[in-house]
């Protein structure tokens, strides 16, 4: 029944009403059943919705947004094979993640503020993909923006949860803007923003305005699914509480760049700019991220990068037409990664906020921890691409699409058009190989240095409620079977699910769809992509575990650092760092200080570190942004706001005035006496009005 | 009769004359007394101009009525002469509503009220003047008066007894300069049109025709003449020296007026006679006026971005949004005209309403500096919501109202040059850096109430207030009406901006 879309958007709206206008009357078990019970019965409404024979033609619930001249832009909800596809992962995962947050919250204070917006997010989710047309899409990608930016920041008395909010919205509007400019140069083409018209429009067969809408459109998918060169905001979005990032920074908002690469995949599949860049993007991302996880320290930025390289995935499959592959990924992702994330959090919660995986270790044979590590090995199995696990299938699948070791492969349509040889795709394909082995290493790194070894951290860990274990089963099971959702009879699932929108679109531009079918891949690549995958674990094994490397907490660490004379030894490592010397060692050895805004190191630092530094942040994007763009701006705000326009204010003031000094004089003189002045030109002006006026009388 | 018949333009004009007369006659009524009576005919005003607005709604209603010709001097042609289109009716509509808000939120003023009060109602009756004359001279007489309450509001009730002389005379001096060359060119206007011997006339409509017929060069220089006037009004950079002090300096329901309303006025006087007085010389013009304007985005923006008052950087954010209305209108696009009117409405809502939150805040912490605040969420959280919501509306979230307008003057501005969106929406981002800075400055953060000033507060430390509540909450509510259906401003405006535009390029083009 396609008309349930209506209630999937409404019902949690409703519960961000409910819990932003009312919430201080509730308890908190109330305020908790409002924003689970919303999102709960929008899975049931989604479930009812996708459960229909045949899709209808047009949108439900439209109206007029705004309308000027040729531009009549109607908003409506569009039910069809994709946005149901959508739906189903943000409300399904959604509510999983809400239930889990009643336990991991429940000592918040501003537990009704949290759920607040955990559900406006999932509203606009739901908004992002539902609407038919570009602009409420625009809506949607903005809300959840400024959703994930409350959320980044929910610990508002944390500057450097402050400063990663901040980050993540100005990042976020630079998309928002790169999707503005794509829409006028849609609208400008094809006359229309609604899905239907707009993407099936005559104009769509030539033009060059299809690679610049292409390219405008990509720059919003890149700062919302953080892809380079606007990766930088996510790994620091960890700020948030943890069910945020498994929810906004891993299952859903992230992805939403893939959707419209997909759900816009006429315009992206007929530029020839795209088949070149879209591939090219994420490919790097994929191992940009990946070498970078490889170095982190705070378990929850291991899968913040983690998550970056994954979507990196999701675009070098949407760049070659295997949409299905990447909307695929994109579902067993959103199981597996919350699935980490959650067991991330089982381990924090347990640990009363311990990130630093330096200060865990052994917490496989702690009772309390036990099921988070088994949980950690299915998800981290998954994503390494073990058979069985559902994430062997999503990737096999994009790494099917690529031709790994040449042979009979077909190029599609835009990329005959744009010339992208053979070769090129298959070294595309390849840095996917070596992509997925040094994922397998660094997850198991992570599960090795969290889970296994000595135990480095102090006290006990404590029990997790079974709200928060029980939605880890439900994941932990979805990410073992969730691949063979799309197996029955060999793939055709997939395409039979998303054949109304591979034929619906398919009409007047190239047709680029690369259904997963058409890449059945054969036994040489099914051991590359294994292979891979096994070689990675072996190795984490290998160094972590077979030959233990010594790994010093941050408290020993930061106590013998080579340069450092004595630093005052306190209990706890956060207290550490209330002085700038003390903070730029613990930005050294990679320790987040939580009580400074800017965790970074600084330019010396940095150029004298070697790779791990390199690595740890980020191949240094953050102080080259510093350096380009940040400090310069800040430099010129504060040049044109102090000095200059105060300068131009005075030279003015003395110009009117006489001297500056002489200023505040002039202007008690003229208090009194300048009104008189001021009349008096009026009636000048008005006497010669009326001379004129005289004079007119006079010729006739 | 007509119901357009009735002259409901002077009445709108004249009435809150007549209440500031009111206000200052009656010597010994209580002030309470009298505020309540300056707010029932600001209310009054505000039932009054919703009827122009409501005989306009069904978007179908071509040129102007509303229509009053009162023969002044007959063989001579002086008439005054008042009308309103679709575009008057929502920016009457819009004084008479900031007019009401300015006047509630001056319930408190402590010097001399009554006549603060009677200023305040002035300055609203000549801006709804200035927005229905269709009479080159009546316009220009409005546009004049509007500075007198004006100039007295920031020069005797500013807030600094030091500054505000200085900000009062620079902002009319400047001001002033610019529509003295404005003056000159109506003259100049009135004896190249005015055939030898015939009748001058300077009704708008009638001498769009005669314009036409003008030597493209005085076309162009009346038309620069005209757009000195509107330039520093609005203003833009590099004329806006007298804004950021003035803004800061006025008391805040002044300030609302400024920037809610008079800023509009020189954005209006850019549109009916920039644009459509002068059709050719303003497509000659167009990337000069560009320019300015998107210099004033960016400049506006990167001054908030480093200023550290709280007023001071409303007004330089002012600053910059008001170069994109001036950029909608120069786009020479329905897209961008009707974006430009429909930001006009949305600007004149948020910014009163972002100026009185500050306000709001200042009244509790006795301090305007940013540095001096953070981590305030804690304590006051409902505050916290409401600057979340206006600073948010401000930057143009999508859903909220100036995101609209910033949509079609931008599709505007795109469609005239990708260039100018391009450059444009670099304002779009700078405004999200220092909203989020200002916001984020005030709430976030760790908890700082040591250096908030106790003595300068002049309310208590509590979260909202009812009366608050009373003032802010239509505004939100307002602020998400029109962000969620602007078809409501923008679905009035259609018409009368297509046939503008389209007797504007056959103006152009017809000689």
């Amino acid at each position: 029944m396609p008309e349930a879309i209506g209630l999937v958007l409404l019902l949690p709206f409703l519960g961000f009403l409910i819990n932003a206008l009312f919430g201080n009357r509730l308890s908190k078990a109330a305020s908790a059943w409002v924003a689970c019970g919303a999102v709960g019965l929008a899975f049931v409404a989604a479930v009812v919705m996708a459960l229909t024979p045949n899709w209808p033609n047009g949108a439900a619930l439209t109206y007029d947004w705004t309308l000027s001249g040729s531009w009549k832009i109607s908003f409506g909800l569009l039910a069809d094979p994709l946005s149901a596809w959508m739906c189903l992962i943000i409300t399904g995962v959604g509510f999983l993640i809400h239930v889990y947050s009643i336990g991991y919250m429940s000592h918040e204070p501003d537990f009704r503020r949290y759920f607040a917006y955990l559900n406006l997010f999932v509203t606009a989710m739901l908004l992002l993909v539902t609407s038919d047309n570009f602009v409420g899409l625009l809506i949607g990608w903005a809300n959840v923006g400024l959703a994930s930016f409350l959320l980044i920041g929910f610990y508002t008395e944390r500057p450097s949860a402050v400063a990663a909010a901040r980050k993540a919205i100005v990042i976020n509007t630079i998309g928002d803007v790169g999707l503005i400019l794509g829409i006028f140069t849609i609208i400008t083409n094809t006359g229309s923003l609604t899905y239907r018209e707009a993407l099936t429009s005559g104009n769509i067969a030539s033009g060059d305005w299809r690679n610049w809408a292409a390219l405008f459109l990509f720059i919003a998918c890149a700062a919302k699914s953080a892809q380079i060169p606007l990766q930088t905001w996510l790994p620091d979005a960890m700020e948030g509480p943890t069910p945020v990032s498994a929810l906004i920074h891993a299952a859903t908002m992230v992805t939403a760049g893939v959707y419209l690469v997909v759900r816009a995949h006429t315009i992206f599949g007929a530029s020839e700019w795209a088949a070149w860049f879209i591939p090219i993007i994420g490919a790097l991302t994929a191992f940009y991220a990946a070498t970078c996880a490889l170095a982190q320290t705070d378990l929850k930025r291991v899968l913040a990068y983690s998550t970056i390289s994954q979507l990196g995935y999701m675009f070098m499959a949407a760049g070659v037409g295997a949409y299905e592959a990447s909307m695929f990924h994109l579902l067993t992702h959103a199981f597996f990664k919350a699935l980490l994330f959650l067991s991330a959090g089982l381990v924090i919660h347990a640990l009363a906020g311990e990130q630093d995986m330096r200060n865990m270790g052994g917490l496989r044979r702690e009772g309390a921890t036990r099921f988070a590590a088994i949980s950690f090995i299915i998800g981290a199995l998954a994503i390494s691409g073990i058979p069985i696990f559902s994430g062997f299938f999503s990737k096999e699948a994009i790494l099917g699409s690529f031709p790994l070791l040449g042979g009979d492969y077909v190029l599609n349509a835009s990329q005959q058009a744009a010339g992208v040889p053979v070769w090129f795709l298959a070294l595309i394909g390849w840095v996917g190989v070596v992509t997925a082995f040094i994922t397998a290493f660094y997850m198991f790194r992570a599960y090795f240095l969290t889970f296994e070894g000595k135990t480095r951290f102090e006290g006990h860990p404590h029990a997790n409620p079974q709200s928060m274990t029980v939605p880890v089963g439900v994941l932990a099971v979805l990410t073992t079977v969730g691949g063979f959702l799309a197996f029955e009879g060999g793939w055709n699932t997939l395409e039979t699910w998303f054949a109304p929108i591979k034929d619906e679109v398919a009409q007047n531009g190239p047709n680029v769809w690369r259904s997963i079918e058409t890449n059945r891949f054969d036994v040489v690549g099914l051991v590359i992509g294994v292979g891979a995958g096994v070689a990675g674990i072996a190795l984490a094994y290998i160094i972590y575990m077979a030959r233990p490397v010594r790994v010093k907490s941050t408290a020993t660490a930061l106590a013998t650092m080579a340069d450092s004379p004595k630093p005052v030894l306190v209990e706890n490592p956060k207290m550490y760092a209330a002085k700038a010397t003390q903070s730029r060692r613990a930005a050294e050895i990679g320790y987040i200080d939580r009580e400074r805004s800017n965790p970074g190191p600084g330019v010396n630092a940095f150029l004298r570190s070697g790779l791990n530094t390199f690595l740890l942040y980020g191949w240094g994007f953050d102080l080259l942004y510093n350096l380009l763009i940040v400090w310069p701006g800040k430099g010129t705000a504060s040049l044109v706001a102090h000095w200059f326009d105060r300068g131009v204010e005075q030279a003015v003031d003395s110009g009117l005035g006489g001297s500056t000094a002489g200023a505040s004089k002039a202007a008690r003189r003229t208090e009194t006496g300048f009104v008189r002045n001021y009349a008096l030109g009026i009636l000048l002006g008005a006497v010669a009005i009326l001379i004129y006026v005289a004079v007119i009388g006079l010729q006739r | 009769m007509n119901m357009a018949d009735f002259p409901l333009l002077s009445v709108l004009i004249f009435l809150p004359f007549v209440g500031a007369i009111l206000l200052v006659a009656l010597a010994n009524v209580p002030a309470k007394t009298l505020h309540s009576l300056a707010v029932f005919l600001a209310a009054f005003e505000f039932g009054l101009s919703l009827v122009i607005l409501f005989y306009f709604a069904d978007g179908s209603k071509r040129g102007y009525y509303w229509g009053e010709n009162i023969e002044w001097v007959r063989p001579l042609g002086l008439n005054y002469q008042l009308g309103a289109d679709s575009i008057s009716a929502w920016l009457i509509v819009l004084t008479t509503f900031v007019t009401l808000i300015a006047v509630i939120s001056a319930a408190n003023m402590s010097q001399r009220p009554r006549l603060y009060w009677a200023w305040l109602l002035a300055l609203g009756g000549s801006i709804v003047g200035v927005f229905s004359s269709v009479n080159l001279l009546v316009f220009y007489v409005f546009w004049e008066v509007m500075l007198i309450p004006a100039y007295f509001m920031i020069g005797s009730w500013g807030a600094t007894p030091g500054l505000r002389a200085k900000a009062a005379i620079r902002f009319v001096l400047y001001t002033l300069a610019g529509s003295l060359l404005m003056l000159i060119a109506m003259l100049a206007l009135i004896f190249s049109t005015t055939p030898a011997g015939g009748t001058p006339s300077l009704d708008f409509v009638t001498i769009r025709q005669a314009v036409a017929n003008l030597p493209e060069d005085t076309q162009r220089w009346l038309f620069l003449a005209f757009a000195a006037a509107f330039v520093v009004k609005v203003p833009l950079v590099p004329f806006h020296s007298w804004q950021p002090d003035a803004y800061v300096e006025a008391p805040t329901p002044t300030t609302v007026m400024l920037a809610g309303v008079m800023s509009k006025t020189g954005a209006y006087g850019f549109l009916r006679f920039g644009v459509l007085l002068f059709p050719a010389a303003a497509s000659f013009y167009a990337p000069l006026l560009c320019g300015l304007a998107l210099a004033s985005i960016i400049y506006g923006a990167l001054a908030a971005l480093g200023a550290r008052e709280l007023k001071r950087i409303l007004a330089y954010s002012s600053l910059s949004h008001l170069g994109f209305i001036v950029l909608g209108i120069f786009a020479l696009n329905n897209q961008g005209v009707n974006g430009a009117v429909l930001q006009m409405v949305n600007h004149g809502i948020t910014t009163p309403a972002l100026f009185l939150a500050a306000a709001a805040l200042t009244a509790r912490t006795g301090t305007n500096d940013l540095q001096k605040m953070g981590g305030l969420q804690g304590k006051w959280p409902r505050m916290a919501a409401l600057f979340l919501i206006l600073s948010l509306a401000s930057l143009g979230l999508p859903g909220l109202n100036q995101f609209a307008g910033e949509f079609l003057i931008l599709g505007g501005a795109f469609q005239s040059s990708p260039v100018y969106a391009i450059i444009g929406v670099i304002g779009v981002v700078l405004a999200a850096w220092y909203m989020m800075r200002v916001f984020q400055g005030i709430w976030h953060g760790p908890e700082q109430t040591s250096l908030l000033d106790q003595q300068a507060a002049t309310l208590p430390p509590t979260d909202m207030r009812p009366s608050e509540y009373a003032l802010f909450v239509p505004l939100v509510l307002l602020i998400i009406v029109l962000g969620v259906a602007p078809v409501i401003v923008t679905g009035v405006l259609d018409t009368t901006i297509t046939d503008w535009l389209t007797q504007a390029a056959k103006l152009a083009s017809g000689r």
